[in-house]
């Protein structure tokens, strides 16, 4: 296969609401869906980080700026694989898991709730592991018979590891229904962009192993759903796998641990907050006449409920029992790990 | 704290913080706060973060103002929740951690010095709360540590503890881990086992040898170490008990007459006339003393029970119950119970029977000195199938011997003294005596027969010339 | 019965997976056409077609990531790595993925993946392919690592890993692939892991081997007892993590004594597991400290050498004598 390096940047909304490309067919339900989980996603990520600095939650990794990748899953069935990061739990919202879940994730429960039935693996930690796994996935899927796809994410500095350079050459090889999705938001951390590769984007690593690559302003949903739905189609169809490169910008620090400021300049940042995702996706729907403002502000005040809902709920949650990690290790747990169970725990 | 006072104390926000500065506080006293606003924003080692109200009310008391160095869980400010809000979840769980040290001083108290100035203090090992600072407030900076270090160099490091002192002979008994559990189990002090292993370590056998010459023989002391002196013990108080764990030699007593005492044994009494004995013993004391030999009762009385026992072979025997077998001994190896300085031991003079007098006048020496010098190897110590205590060395005139298992019968011997006897003519005279108990194994014997064994061994005493008639 | 090699006994395992189980894929380098570099899966694709039994791109990380994905998703995936000491380039697949997803998941998902690699010394391979790896998966929790002894062992051990609901690394020494033939059944059946087998019953001593090795030490023992009249008690490990703890410790409990032979290095080894576990749970019977026969703290003795260092029956014997002093 021999795919030239994309030129064109897909983009269908421009950071001032303007519609400068073909939209996706979707219905007005669909796009209030996907704009719910943009809005609802944003509120739960600063929640997340009010949880965190009040005590009440571990090290979170905030989405803010990356509500786009609603458009990841949005293309998704429910039969579909979607392999991710703990910055893709708004992609994860929209293929069905439960806020609760990445809740407990990152309080230190299990991670539970990202079910075989949903399509879900939990949320990968060492950066790029998950893009093979995906493939492994999509070749089952391959070999089952089946049309469903399995979808990579991971960021740009994954794009420097050696298993995301595996990966598409597997999936390339044996022709998986595969897409590979890189959230490219400039910082691994704090070390840029172009720190991590010299190739001007990271979308050319597809023609280089016979993979079609596509460069999307990853800050309009429109665009990320139209082109990951159309990566879809190709792998459904037997034609493939497919890169695709989500240009965005992450508002906040890394994590809770980090301190933004320290390697990035307000200029840079005041950027990026013009090109916010939420902002240009909500005048579109206006303009269309596809969300009032009385539904907007009406659709703010549910994800406000439901935010609040969930908090309490996953504050109800009980953590995990201490015996619970012994039970996990092997399906059925060797007598040498019970014994040390009682030895740590006493005899039951 | 009242239903509705929330206490907000200072979270980890980092990973693994353990105490941040309180910057600027963005409400006063008095406000107002939604959920979620922000309240304070506070500096760490690693960011500066702001920290939102976890509920909302009004701010009732600021309890770490702007410029203090606020630990991991104290507490920030006090809201006053507006009625029926919820309280929030508790914060979110960490690893148990080692008990907590005494409460510092409250916050208002604490030595005010920037994160990067406690971290200077602690690489230079310099004491903030000795320092002056020169930052707001008096706030200590980083060149206040800076300039203290170079004022006041670091003293080195205090020299590890030493390590213990070696023992006497510089290391711990060498033995493998089975090796110490049985020497436990036998009340075995290693200390005093040789070892026939590379590097003096004891082997499972020779504890095992080193065991069943206890049996018998007191152990020996340890050859290498010497005691240290032992402090002066303490004058004890009235009724002061001092309980010491049964070992050794005292306790392999313990344990074989607590056997012995299971057997049903009876003693039969009789005090017999020795005035031919006495007699003997005076008629060859000076030939035995020319070959060098200290006749004392002894070899002649362990003569006349053997001469008994050839008599009387029901007396020389063993029974086992457990097989129901009855073994009568053709040999006769004559115990004798021996008094060391550690206990009680019986030495075996085998053979008796083909040994002259002379000849168990010089074993029973011998064996006399091994015992007291615990030289006896266990085939000394063990085998007889006679034994005879002479508890008239003790100066007792009456005794009840307890057997020696598994041995049918012993022989005490009481002090051969003069005592009156009435005679045949029925008139008090001053006789040599002999008292003699007989305890035996009344499974295998009766009154009866012990009645005829004490009263035989009585009549060679009375008349050892009789032996003669037996002599080969 | 027939009587196999080891290669013979592990491709009529693989072969009946196959037949019986639809979710059984086979693949690595050279695995398909090829057969595999040992014809370990030698006419395989062949007779069960290339969706069954195929050739990788040669990247080991990628071997075992796609192999997990596939397991995650519901196939029983049989990943061959061409000799173990490459696995490395996929540890962290292994050791951070493979293992740890149940347990990250909370037990709702789980990793049915078994990694297959030749290893093993003794038969002058270039650098790296005679490594002993074991230690380094032993370390990583959740999979199980399993060496067998010889073709019938391999047949059964092999059944069980593949049908196991958690992953396995298969590694299979060398030296055994065509050294000996045994009785192998044609059919079906398993051999438990995590058990490990009394291969010959004994008093004085417990010799705790694995792999290859155990034959160099059974061959030691029987020596042994023979010229010194004692009797020695061998144990085959079988599946070296999670140990069969039980086993080893009820026999060194009785006989007092143990020796315990690899052919991996020494420090942090199996050898040190097993004998950590003796002094837990059976200080109090011995008599003798517990030794290693081992390779030495070097990387694997070069092809020259290896006679010399690997551990062989002399070095064995002189263990087991010395061990049985009093």
């Amino acid at each position: 296969m021999a795919y030239p390096f994309p030129t064109e940047i897909h983009r269908v909304v421009d950071p001032e609401g303007n519609l400068v490309g073909d939209p996706p067919e979707l219905s007005p339900e669909q796009h209030r869906k996907l704009y719910y989980w943009m809005v609802f996603g944003r509120m739960w990520s600063e929640r997340m980080v009010a949880l965190q600095r009040q005590g009440r939650m571990g090290t979170f990794a905030p989405h803010v700026g990356q509500e786009a990748q609603a458009g990841i899953a949005s293309p998704l069935r429910q039969d579909d694989w979607l392999l991710g990061t703990y910055r893709e739990c708004i992609a994860y919202f929209v293929k069905g898991l439960s806020p609760l879940a990445p809740m407990a994730t990152h309080r230190g429960y299990f991670s539970r709730g990202y079910t075989r039935e949903l399509g879900l693996v939990p949320l990968q930690i060492v950066i790029g592991n998950q893009m093979l796994h995906a493939v492994g996935v999509a070749m089952a899927m391959q070999y089952e018979g089946t049309d469903r796809v399995a979808v990579g994410v991971c960021g740009d500095g994954a794009t420097s590891q050696g298993d995301f350079h595996e990966a598409l050459n597997f999936a390339a090889v044996f022709q998986a229904p595969f897409i590979a999705v890189v959230q490219n938001n400039q910082y691994a951390i704090s070390v840029p962009r172009q720190r991590q590769a010299a190739v001007e984007y990271l979308a050319y690593r597809g023609p280089a192993f016979g993979i079609p690559g596509y460069i999307v302003d990853g800050n309009d949903v429109l665009a990320v759903h139209k082109v990951v739905q159309e990566c879809v189609e190709r792998a459904r169809a037997g034609e493939g796998p497919s890169l695709v490169e989500l240009l965005t910008y992450r508002m906040g620090a890394h994590t809770t641990a980090d301190d933004p400021t320290k390697y990035r300049s307000d200029e840079e940042v005041a950027h990026w907050q013009a090109r916010d995702p939420i902002k240009r996706y909500r005048i579109f729907l206006l303009r269309q006449e596809i969300l009032s403002n009385e539904e907007d502000e009406a659709l703010h005040e549910q994800a406000t409920a439901d935010l609040q809902r969930c908090v309490e709920e996953f504050e109800a949650m009980p953590p995990p029992r201490p015996e619970e990690i012994f039970e996990h290790v092997f399906e059925t747990p060797p007598p040498n790990l019970l014994r040390q169970r009682d030895e740590i725990l006493g005899t039951p | 704290m009242t239903e509705n006072r929330y206490e907000f104390r200072l979270p980890d926000v980092g990973e693994g913080l353990h105490e941040a500065e309180i910057g600027q506080w963005l409400v006063q006293e008095g406000d107002w706060v939604e959920q979620d606003q922000p309240m304070v924003e506070i500096e760490t080692d690693k960011a500066t973060v702001e920290i939102p109200a976890p509920v909302a009310g009004r701010i009732a008391k600021i309890l770490a103002p702007t410029g203090t160095i606020a630990q991991v869980g104290d507490p920030l400010v006090i809201i006053e929740m507006k009625a029926g809000a919820a309280r929030p979840g508790g914060p979110a769980p960490r690893a148990p951690e080692a008990p907590s040290p005494p409460a510092e001083a409250p916050s208002s108290t604490r030595i005010l010095a920037s994160p990067l100035a406690r971290k200077k203090a602690a690489e230079l090992g310099v004491d903030l709360g000795r320092l002056q600072g020169t930052g707001p407030g008096g706030r200590i900076m980083v060149a206040d540590v800076e300039q203290a270090a170079q004022r006041a160099p670091t003293p080195p490091p205090a020299p590890p503890p030493s390590p213990p002192a070696p023992g006497p002979d510089g290391r711990r008994v060498r033995a493998a881990p089975a090796v110490r559990r049985r020497a436990a189990e036998l009340g075995i002090d290693l200390a005093q086992v040789p070892g026939s292993a590379e590097g003096g370590r004891i082997t499972m056998e020779d504890l095992e040898r080193y065991a069943a010459a206890q049996e018998a023989a007191p152990p020996k002391t340890a050859p290498t170490p010497v005691p240290a002196p032992a402090p002066p013990a303490p004058a004890p108080a009235p009724e002061a008990t001092e309980t010491v764990p049964l070992r050794g030699v005292r306790r392999r007593i313990a344990q074989r007459m607590e056997e012995a005492w299971r057997i049903p044994q009876v003693t039969t009494f009789d005090q017999v006339d020795a005035q031919g004995l006495v007699r003997l013993r005076e008629l060859l004391k000076p030939t035995a003393e020319a070959q060098g030999v200290r006749l004392t009762f002894l070899p002649l009385i362990v003569k006349i029970v053997v001469q008994a026992l050839r008599e009387f072979p029901h007396f020389n025997a063993s029974l086992d119950m457990e097989q129901e077998l009855i073994h009568r001994h053709h040999h006769i190896h004559m115990g004798i119970a021996t008094q060391t300085p550690a206990g009680l031991v019986v030495p075996v003079i085998r053979h008796a029977d083909r040994l002259s007098v002379l000849e168990i006048a010089r074993e029973m020496e011998r064996l006399a000195t091994g015992a007291r010098d615990r030289t006896l190897g266990p085939e000394e110590l063990s085998g007889s199938t006679f034994t005879i205590t002479n508890f008239g060395s003790f100066g007792g005139d009456l005794g009840t011997p307890i057997l020696n298992p598994p041995e049918a019968a012993i022989l005490g011997v009481g002090r051969i003294a003069r005592r009156p006897v009435v005679n045949q003519e029925g008139a008090l005279e001053a006789r040599w005596t002999a008292p003699l108990a007989l305890t035996f194994d009344h499974r295998l014997n009766d009154g009866a027969d012990a009645g005829a064994f004490i009263r035989r061994v009585g009549e060679l005493c009375a008349h050892p010339e009789i032996l003669l008639l037996e002599l080969r | 019965m027939p009587k196999w090699t080891m290669v013979q006994a592990i491709n009529q395992a693989l072969a009946l997976e196959l037949e019986q189980d639809r979710r059984v894929r086979i693949f690595g380098e050279d695995v398909g056409r090829n057969g595999g570099v040992f014809r370990v899966t030698d006419g395989l694709q062949e007779r069960f077609g290339e969706d069954r039994v195929f050739d990788t791109p040669l990247a080991e990380a990628g071997i075992i990531g796609v192999a997990v994905g596939m397991a995650l998703y519901g196939l029983r995936p049989v990943a061959e790595i061409q000799f173990a000491g490459f696995a490395h380039l996929a540890f962290h697949q292994v050791a951070a993925q493979a293992a740890r997803l149940r347990y990250r998941s909370g037990g709702e998902h789980h990793v049915p993946l078994v990694i297959r690699a030749p290893f093993g010394g003794g038969v002058r391979t270039p650098e790296l392919h005679s490594d002993s790896v074991e230690a380094f998966y032993a370390h990583a929790e959740g999979i199980k690592v399993v060496i067998p002894s010889g073709p019938y062992e391999a047949k059964g051990l092999l059944h069980a890993a593949i049908q196991d609901p958690d992953p396995v690394f298969f590694l299979e020494h060398m030296k055994l692939y065509r050294s000996l033939r045994e009785e192998v059944p044609e059919e079906r059946y398993t051999i438990p892991l995590m058990e490990a087998r009394v291969v010959q019953p004994g008093n004085d001593l417990t010799a705790i081997a694995y792999g290859a090795l155990l034959h160099t030490t059974l061959a030691a023992a029987r020596q042994v007892e023979k010229e010194d009249g004692v009797s020695i008690e061998v144990i085959d490990l079988r599946t070296v993590h999670p140990l069969d703890e039980e086993t080893v410790v009820a026999s060194v409990n009785r006989t007092g004594r143990a020796l315990v032979v690899h052919e991996d290095s020494r420090a942090a080894s199996i050898a040190a597991e097993v004998i950590a576990v003796i002094n837990e749970r059976a200080l109090y019977a011995l008599l003798k400290p517990v030794r290693r026969v081992t390779c030495p703290d070097t990387p694997f003795p070069l092809p020259a050498v290896e006679d010399v260092i690997v551990p062989h029956q002399e070095r064995i014997v002189r263990a087991l004598r010395e061990t049985l002093e009093p």
